[in-house]
């Protein structure tokens, strides 16, 4: 049996009064949101890594943008401690100073031959006559 | 008149300052010595018979052509110079003068108090083997004096009045080095005996640097040779004279006489010997 428009009429102006509960529109997106990311966390491999990092930075809320910039620094150092130094290591090539070693322990000791105290005075060296 | 105490203490200080210096003008023996940009003026002193003063001649100047004076009167000498300790003597003519004494027993150890013609004291700090690392041909005496340091040549004596040692070289306000009084005696024995200041020769040779006083090499037909000594022997003793290092020998070695006998202990492996050397004359190549 057809509703009559009476019936109709009547019942329209009773679900005009019905109304969801308070949040139930925020829920619902909430919901939608997590079914999905579940029904991609099943799903294997790099796409799916990188999609559930980005849902895991979309739930931080407001700080993301802080956990951003400090993983943003820590790469940033990480690369350029990691990354090899490009300079060539100098070597040191020998040079001929001139300087000889004596084996020979007297040369340097200098003997006066007077009391000529004067600091400039040179002395003699090596094996010594008396 | 009035006397205050402060008139008094004034009064007696310039009595002290006049005094001093009529005793640092009685002591009037000084020499004058050139160099050819400098002048040194030295003190000295009469020894021996009283005709032989004693001074010093420091480097760079001509000490042969040093002037002496007495109390401001210059005096004819002849000079006398070691040249390795640079004292010098002047034997002059005419009546002797007041001598210092040699000290009976002159007492150089470290702490020793002596005292100076100008009436000061000083104290003896040590023997000087090395200066600036060169080593010194003869040990000389590092001393402190207690005023001022005296001009080379002066005297320095003992408690009782006996020459102990010479003032050398001034190194500083107040210290300065000083010849021992063996150096005096020394020269003093050549140009009594021989009318110069010789140098004794031995004929070996030494190593500076060697720990040790080696023997390095003896010269054929030296005074070392003779009496037996060898290359690689060890001398522990010149004379009275205990040998530890180099320095010891050359200082020991200054003080011997051409001609006369000196014994020398040396190491000779294990065994230790007793030599007995006559030096000859040193005479320069």
């Amino acid at each position: 049996m057809k509703p009559t428009v009476e019936e109709i009429g009547s019942l329209l102006a009773l679900k005009r009064h019905e109304r969801p509960e308070e949040g139930y529109f925020d829920d619902f997106l909430r919901e939608f949101h997590q079914r999905r990311r579940e029904e991609e966390a099943a799903v294997s491999g790099p796409a799916a890594w990188m999609k559930q990092a980005s849902a895991w930075f979309s739930d931080l809320g407001g700080s993301k943008w802080a956990y951003g910039l400090g993983l943003g620094y820590a790469a940033i150092a990480a690369a350029f401690l990691l990354t090899p130094n490009s300079d060539p290591i100098q070597q040191n090539t020998p040079t001929n100073v001139g300087l000889e070693i004596r084996l020979d322990e007297s040369a340097e000791i200098e003997q006066l031959p007077s009391l000529d105290l004067r600091p400039s005075t040179q002395g003699m060296t090596g094996e010594q006559e008396f | 008149m009035d006397c205050s105490p402060w008139r008094c203490l004034l009064a007696l200080v310039v009595t002290l300052c006049v005094a001093s210096f009529e005793v640092v003008e009685a002591d009037g023996w000084t020499a004058e010595f050139s160099g050819a940009d400098t002048k040194q003026n030295s003190a000295g002193f009469a020894v021996g018979d009283g005709r032989y003063v004693v001074s010093v001649a420091l480097s760079g100047v001509n000490a042969e052509e040093g002037r002496l004076s007495f109390d401001g009167r210059e005096l004819p000498a002849n000079v006398f110079l070691d040249p390795i300790s640079r004292l010098v003597v002047f034997r002059v003519t005419g009546p002797p003068a007041q001598t210092i004494q040699w000290s009976s027993a002159p007492d150089l150890k470290s702490g020793t108090r002596f005292k100076c013609p100008s009436g000061g004291q000083g104290s003896v700090d040590g023997w000087v083997k090395k200066i600036d690392g060169k080593i010194l041909p003869l040990a000389l005496i590092k001393v402190t004096y207690g005023k001022s340091v005296p001009p080379p040549g002066s005297a320095l004596t003992d408690i009782s009045g006996g020459l102990i040692a010479v003032a050398h070289q001034a190194t500083g306000k107040n210290t300065g080095y000083a010849l021992p009084i063996q150096v005096v005696k020394r020269v003093m024995d050549d140009i009594q005996r021989g009318g110069k200041v010789s140098r004794g020769w031995i004929g070996l040779k030494l190593r500076p640097g060697l720990a040790v006083p080696k023997v390095t090499h003896v010269q054929k037909g030296s005074p070392c040779e003779e009496a037996g000594v060898q290359a690689g022997d060890v001398l522990l003793e010149v004379g009275d004279r205990h040998l530890n290092d180099y320095a010891d020998a050359a200082n020991a070695f200054y003080y011997l006489r051409p001609g006369a006998p000196t014994s020398m202990r040396v190491r000779r492996g294990n065994q230790e010997m007793q030599i007995s050397i006559t030096p000859g004359e040193y005479r320069s190549k």
